[in-house]
Order: structure tokens, then sequence, then C-alpha cells
């Protein structure tokens, strides 16, 4: 009895308390979502509404507003659901653009406004888009392997779907994707995708006959100390590494040289001449004397500290037989220009500060074994070319996916100073590589915060995402091989360092070469191989006179004015002389309506920018200048002589203008 | 047990909204958290040195560098090496007077249409052919950064 009589109070009491506590159970969720960040920004944002409404239809549409859940869901983009814009209310409404976070207006981006629906939020900015909390959205919680992006980091989302070297409108990224190119991460580290790596650094066979231990000794102990502006980075070797690493370099024969092979020491020029060869020869268009010149090529000055005149001498003769991937041109200098120009850059590139040599070296034949380790160790022949060894494979991990490797996943090892961030790790990582603990090969560059920003940038941009095929933006692989004599001759002069044929070559010279025969008259081209005149007097890095044969300059010239063509561009426009009234007609336009005097040069004044045009007359064909007038951007995107818009008869009346003499007679009406 | 299904009753009422909102000190307290995480200045970062520029005037930059500064100045203090040839000279775009009088869409306005058309020097040529409208935003954004001359010295 007793016992039945508490057993109804007792289940009243287990009822209550399952209810009470089944009632708690239930109301978690709708508390969770009733206090959600975006519930009170929604608010806020409409009160931002109503009060800029600017007419009674925005007036309403602001009254219409509710407190929801907003989402963009892109079923062709991996089925991405991103919920940002519940919180971030404003990246659409123009408004909005003075606005605090969340509620500011998206910055202009090549993808913005226009591409919301096609991209959404995440795929640029990471995070977590189903999230509607504040940590979990910016997938700052554990186990989300992607958190927001900082925002200065925001172009390595450009490189997940824009997969070449130079992205354009995204600087940052293509900075440190060239960087990247240009300091040989992939001569250690393979990244998918990216195959087309070639190491800009020197064969290093026969640097007995080139150099001097000494010089080669401190090279190695701190390559900056010599040269500031190498890439060659600093291993941080210790000594007895130095001295096997030299014992094994001092080993490796010489490539013998075909051409100018001879072991007779070549005879002293004359210091003088060899200046003036020095200064016509344009070498910093390419490399750089005290940090002068363009920089694509090696500094210079202490050179005559380096290298032996012997080796200088032959080298200058044939460089390619010496460095077969070089860029640098065979120069067609006769004997005494050489003995002159070596003479020159041995007496005048002199580095007081560099070791002087000492006595002959002989290496061991142990030592020269473990050179051999230390030069496999540090993956030496990942940037260089030593005797006839193949390339190696990479030595350090591959790092395709770095991007999106989740901050668990990496080794912090002794840096607990670090943020365990992929950024912080990447940028420490580039900056001071063998901070992290003992026994790392990883060299240091010296990067300056910039580089350190963009390489970051760059690496952060090899993510793992998954990008539909219709995302992807590959530039298409250009070919050309020039072919034939011409063939010979461009790869002789190494054309294509500089100058681009149909997309393929360097970008040292402003000029492509793909419609180089539409475009200019072959006698012009001829004489100016032959001695190349300043087109653009404030580069740095112009055209070069490569001591060319005439019948060389003319075959050249020939070849380019008859071959590199496009249909799209009239040759000449004029029959003969252009109407009187016409050109005078394209002077007005020259001087009064497009100014054009600010930047070119004509008949003795006007502005140092573009090139002077009194000689375009002999040099260019008349329908080339009224096209290029019609859109300067058609023959190099990058132009910076602005498109004025000319319809087809002001480009006619201005290449008449321009295509007749300055000097001729009848032509002195005067300029206002 | 009546005291527990009254702190549970009291828990469940001083949770119910009606009854009870996130206080005003809560919301200011977590909006400048927010911000930081969203403009990429969040604790993780600001031991390292803060970027100089945002993706818009950084393109910007990139933009004025080639296209501008020959006649601008690198730092748009009217100094580039072509500026001797021009009359009216470029002004220095950093003056705080000139920031001060132009609006940004002034500004896009010039560079778009050129001198000629805001009644200027024919010297500044219009890049609305060459540059597109995000571009010259960019610019605008850019030369909102620039200082005058005398910062420099």
């Amino acid at each position: 009895m007793a016992r039945g009589g508490r057993s109804p109070d007792r289940l009243w009491a287990w009822f209550a308390v399952s209810s009470v506590v089944s009632l708690v159970a239930l109301s978690i969720s709708p508390m969770k979502d009733y206090f959600r960040d975006y519930r009170r920004y929604q608010e806020s944002y409409r009160q931002r509404l109503l009060a800029t409404a600017g007419s009674s239809k925005e007036l309403q549409a602001a009254e219409a507003e509710t407190v929801r859940v907003r989402q963009t869901w892109i079923p062709q983009f991996g089925d991405r659901v991103d919920r940002c814009q519940s919180c971030h209310l404003g990246v659409e409404n123009v408004k909005m653009g003075g606005s605090e976070e969340p509620y500011r207006l998206h910055s202009p981006t090549p993808h913005t406004p226009g591409d919301f629906r096609r991209f959404g939020c995440v795929a640029c900015h990471r995070g977590q888009g189903r999230a509607t909390s504040l940590t979990e959205a910016h997938g700052r919680v554990p186990g989300w392997s992607s958190p927001l992006l900082p925002l200065r980091y925001t172009e390595a989302s450009c490189g997940a779907c824009h997969r070449g070297l130079h992205v354009p409108e995204a600087s940052l990224l293509s900075a440190g994707r060239a960087l990247m190119d240009r300091v040989g991460c992939l001569a250690c580290h393979k990244i998918a995708g990216w195959t087309e790596w070639r190491s800009q650094a020197p064969d290093l066979d026969g640097l007995s006959e080139k150099t001097h231990v000494e010089w080669l000794r401190a090279w190695l102990e701190q390559p900056r100390s010599l040269r500031g502006a190498t890439w060659m980075p600093d291993f941080h070797l210790r000594d007895e590494e130095i001295d096997a690493l030299v014992a094994f370099l001092w080993a490796q024969p010489a490539k013998r040289p075909q051409s100018a092979a001879s072991d007779a020491e070549p005879p002293l020029g004359d210091h003088d001449r060899g200046r003036k060869l020095f200064r016509e020869s344009r070498c910093i268009s390419c490399h750089t004397v005290e940090g002068r010149g363009n920089g694509s090529a090696s500094e210079l000055a202490g050179i005559g500290s380096k290298v032996s005149r012997r080796w200088l001498f032959a080298f200058l003769a044939d460089p390619h037989s010496f460095q077969p991937g070089t860029a640098m041109p065979q120069y067609d200098f006769d004997r005494q220009q050489l003995v002159d120009l070596s003479t020159y850059l041995m007496e005048e590139m002199v580095d007081p500060s560099a070791p002087a040599a000492g006595a002959p070296f002989r290496p061991s034949a142990k030592r020269v074994a473990e050179g051999e380790e230390i030069y496999q160790k540090y993956g030496c022949s990942g940037c260089h070319h030593l005797g006839g060894r193949g390339d190696a494979p990479p030595i350090g991990p591959e790092l395709t996916g770095i991007g999106g490797k989740p901050a668990a996943l990496l080794d912090f090892g002794v840096r607990g100073d670090l943020p365990h961030e992929l950024p912080d790790w990447l940028a420490a990582k580039i900056s001071h590589p063998r901070s992290f603990r003992e026994g790392l090969r990883m060299p240091e560059f010296g990067f300056t915060r910039e580089q350190v920003e963009s390489l970051v940038t760059a690496l952060l941009s090899y993510d793992s995402t998954e990008v539909p095929e219709e995302y992807r933006v590959t530039p298409e692989a250009a070919h050309y091989a020039p072919p034939g004599r011409f063939g010979e001759l461009a790869r002789r002069y190494r054309c294509l360092s500089c100058h681009q044929v149909q997309g393929v070559g360097g970008d040292i010279a402003t000029a492509p070469l793909t419609a180089e025969g539409s475009k200019v008259k072959e006698s012009w081209l001829a004489s100016y191989l032959l001695l190349p005149t300043s087109i653009r007097p404030i580069l740095t890095d112009r055209m070069i006179p490569l001591q060319m044969s005439e019948e060389r300059a003319a075959f050249l010239a020939n070849f380019m004015t008859n071959v590199f063509l496009d249909d799209g561009i009239p040759g000449e426009i004029f029959s003969d002389r252009p109407p009187r009234e016409q050109a005078a007609r394209g002077r007005r336009l020259y001087y009064e309506r497009y100014g054009c005097h600010s930047c070119h040069q004509r008949e003795g004044s006007g502005g140092y920018y573009g090139p002077p045009l009194d000689d375009v007359p002999l040099k260019l064909r008349s329908g080339w200048v009224a096209w290029w007038l019609q859109g300067p951007q058609r023959w190099r995107a990058d132009v910076r002589c602005p498109d004025f818009g000319l319809d087809a008869g002001a480009a006619r009346d201005l290449s008449a203008f321009l295509v007749t003499s300055a000097h001729a007679p009848g032509r002195a009406e005067g300029r206002p | 047990m009546r005291a527990w299904t009254a702190a549970l009753g009291l828990l469940w009422v001083s949770a119910t909204p009606a009854c009870h909102r996130p206080s005003d000190q809560a919301r200011q307290a977590s909006t400048p958290a927010l911000m930081g995480a969203t403009s990429g200045t969040s604790p993780a970062f600001s031991a390292m040195p803060t970027p100089d520029l945002g993706y818009n005037a950084r393109e910007g930059r990139t933009l004025f560098l080639h296209y501008c500064s020959t006649c601008h100045g690198k730092d748009g203090h009217g100094d580039g090496f072509n500026a001797y040839n021009l009359d009216p000279k470029p002004r220095d775009l950093g003056e705080p007077a000139f920031q001060a009088k132009r609006t940004d869409d002034e500004l896009a306005s010039v560079v778009r249409s050129g001198g000629a058309a805001a009644g200027l020097s024919s010297g500044m040529p219009p890049w609305g052919r060459t540059l597109n409208d995000r571009q010259i935003f960019n610019l605008v954004s850019f030369v909102r950064t620039l200082r005058p001359a005398a910062d420099s010295i």
C-alpha cells in the first residue's frame, strides 16, 4: 500500500521533470537560431535601408524586408551553399559604399558585382558557407580546414581557377608566381600542373677555368656578400661542407667551346675602345652594372674579380657552347673587339672587397667524393647543370595542395611563437626556413616583406579546391619555333629572349614581332638591325647592336617583313604621297585635338615618352599607322598610348600627316 | 522537487525571447571582433605588418605606375620625367586641398574623359577606352592614398 501510495507521486515527479527537460531540449534549436548574430544585423540593416530610402518604392521594399537566412546556391560549382549574405547584407547594394562591416558594399573586382551567383563568397574568401554564426562561418573552429582567408591574401583564390603564371588583375598573385618561377621553388618542390619551369642558373662545368677557389669559397659562404642582387640563396653551409663542395666543383672538367677554344692567354686590348664597345653594345639592356640596368641577367660589377680573362674572352666569343641554355645572344664581335671588351671588363668591373686569387688548388679524391654528397644533399642539380648529369628528382616535399593544408597538419617545429595558421606558417617558412628544426636543408633567400607576401599569396593559390572545368582559365600554351635559316639566326641572336612572336618569347623588348611585317618597311628594318637607333630613349633596355653582317640583316628584314604579317592590318593606304589637305587635317588633330605632342617628339619639340615620330615616313607603313591609332592595345594589351576612339577618317588623316616627311618642301605651314 | 521545477522554470523564462535580449554592451563588444575578422587584422596577424594597400588600391597603383607616373610621377607629385614637356604641368595629386576639393566621381571623370572634357589641359588624355570602369575606380582608390610632396622631405 505504502509502496502503491508513493508510486503515483514519483511518477508525477518524473513526468514533470521529463516534460521540463524535453521542453528545454526542444527550445534549444529555436533559441540558438534566435541568438544568431544575423538577426540583429538584419534588423540594423533594415533600419539603414529605411533611413536611406530615396523613393517610396525603396521604402516599401525596406519595410517588406524580413529576418531570414539568405543564401546563394551554386549547384554547378560543387553544390556550394553560401549563407554569408545573411550578415554581409550590403555587398550588392551600391548605397552601402561607405558602410562598415558587415553592411559594406563589396569593392569592385573583375568578378564583382557581376558574378556573385556564379562564385558565391567562399570560393574566394574561404570559411564555412553553410554556417550562420560568426566563428563557424569564418571557419575559426576546430576541424574546419579552410578558415577565412585574410583579405590581403584573397588574390590567392584567383589562382584556383586562373592557372597561368601571369593572372591579369591579380598583381600580388602574379608577382608571387613570377617570383616562384624566378627563384626556383620548382627546383626542389614539385607542383602538379606546373611543368614548364626552366632554371636560369648557370651550368657549373669547368669552374676551375672560369674563376678561382677563393672566390668560389666566398660565394658559397654567402652569395650576397659578392653580389647583392643574386637569387642564389644562402645555404648556411658549414666550412667543411664548403671545402668539400669546392673540391667537387673544381674537379669537373670544362665543356670545350668549339669556336673559341684557345689555351693561349688573349693579348691585352684597349681599355677605352672596350668601354666604348661595352656602352654601344647596351649590355645593360639585360645586365646591371651596380644595380643600373634591366636586371634580367646578372650583375656585371665585380666580374673582373671573379672570372679569368681567358674565360671571359672565350665566353664572349661563344657564350652558347659554355651555357647552352643562356638567354644571352651571340654578338658577332671580331677578335679585336673581343680583346678590347674583355680587357675593359676585367680592368673596370673590379670588386675591391672580393677575395684575391691564391695558390693553385688540387682537390683530394676523398674531398671530391664528399663534395658530391653535399652537392646531392642540397639538391644543387635542381638549378645547375653539371656534366652529363640528368635532372635529379626534386629533393623537397611536393607543394601540390599546400595552399589548402589544414594548420593542424603543419609542422611548426620549435616555432612556438607562430600563430597556428597556414599563412603565418608559410611566411615563416619562406623567410627563415631553418628556424623550424635542426637539420633542414631549405636555403634562405632573403626576401623582402612584400616578396614574402606575394609568395604566400602564390602558395595559397595551390590549394586542393576542385574547380569545375568551365571555371578554369588555363592560358593556351603558345607554340612557335622559328623555322629554317631565320630560326638559326634567331637562336644565335636569341631574338626570343627579348621579343615575343605569337606569344612565345621574353618580355624585355616592348615590341612583339608577330606583325612586324605589317608594321615596318623592309629597308628601315634592315638598317635598324645593323645600327639600332633608340626608338624610345627613356628605356634602359633597348635593342642591341649585334654587329651582324649586312647580308644577315637584309635576310632577317626580308624574312620578317614577308612572313610576320597580320591580314587584318592594311599595308599602304596611300597610293602616292597623301593629299596635302588630308595631312593638314591630321596636323590639327595631332597638335590640337589629341595632344600627341605631349608624349611624342616631332619637328624638334614634344615629349620624350613615346617614340619620336620624325622617322615615321621611312619606318612605318601608312596602313599600320591608321590601324594602330584606332586601338593601340590591339597590338599589345599594355600599350600606354591611350585609345582615343578615333574613327577611320581621323585615323587616315593622322596617318597622312605622320607619313608625310616633316622636312618635305611645302610642309612648313608651321605648327600652331 | 518544487525547487527543481522552479529553477528550471526560471531558466526557461529567463531565456524566453520576449523577456530578454542580448544587452547593448554585448552587441558593442561583438562588433569589433567581427570587423577584425573580416578585415584581415584578426589577432593572428597583428604580429605581422599590415599590408599597405588593399586589392583595389594595389591594382590602382600598378595601373598608376604603368600609365600615369610618366607625367604625374611615381608618387603623384607631378614630377614624372615627361612633366617638363607639359604646359600646364601636372599637379601634385597628393595636395590635401586638391584631394578635398575633388570627389571620387570627378577624379574618375577626368581619367575617363581626359582633361579637355573637363576644361583642363588636353595634355591629360582620355583613358575611358583603354581602362575599364573598375580599373578607373581602382586608380582613384590609389590616388586617394597619395600624400603631398612635402611629406617625403
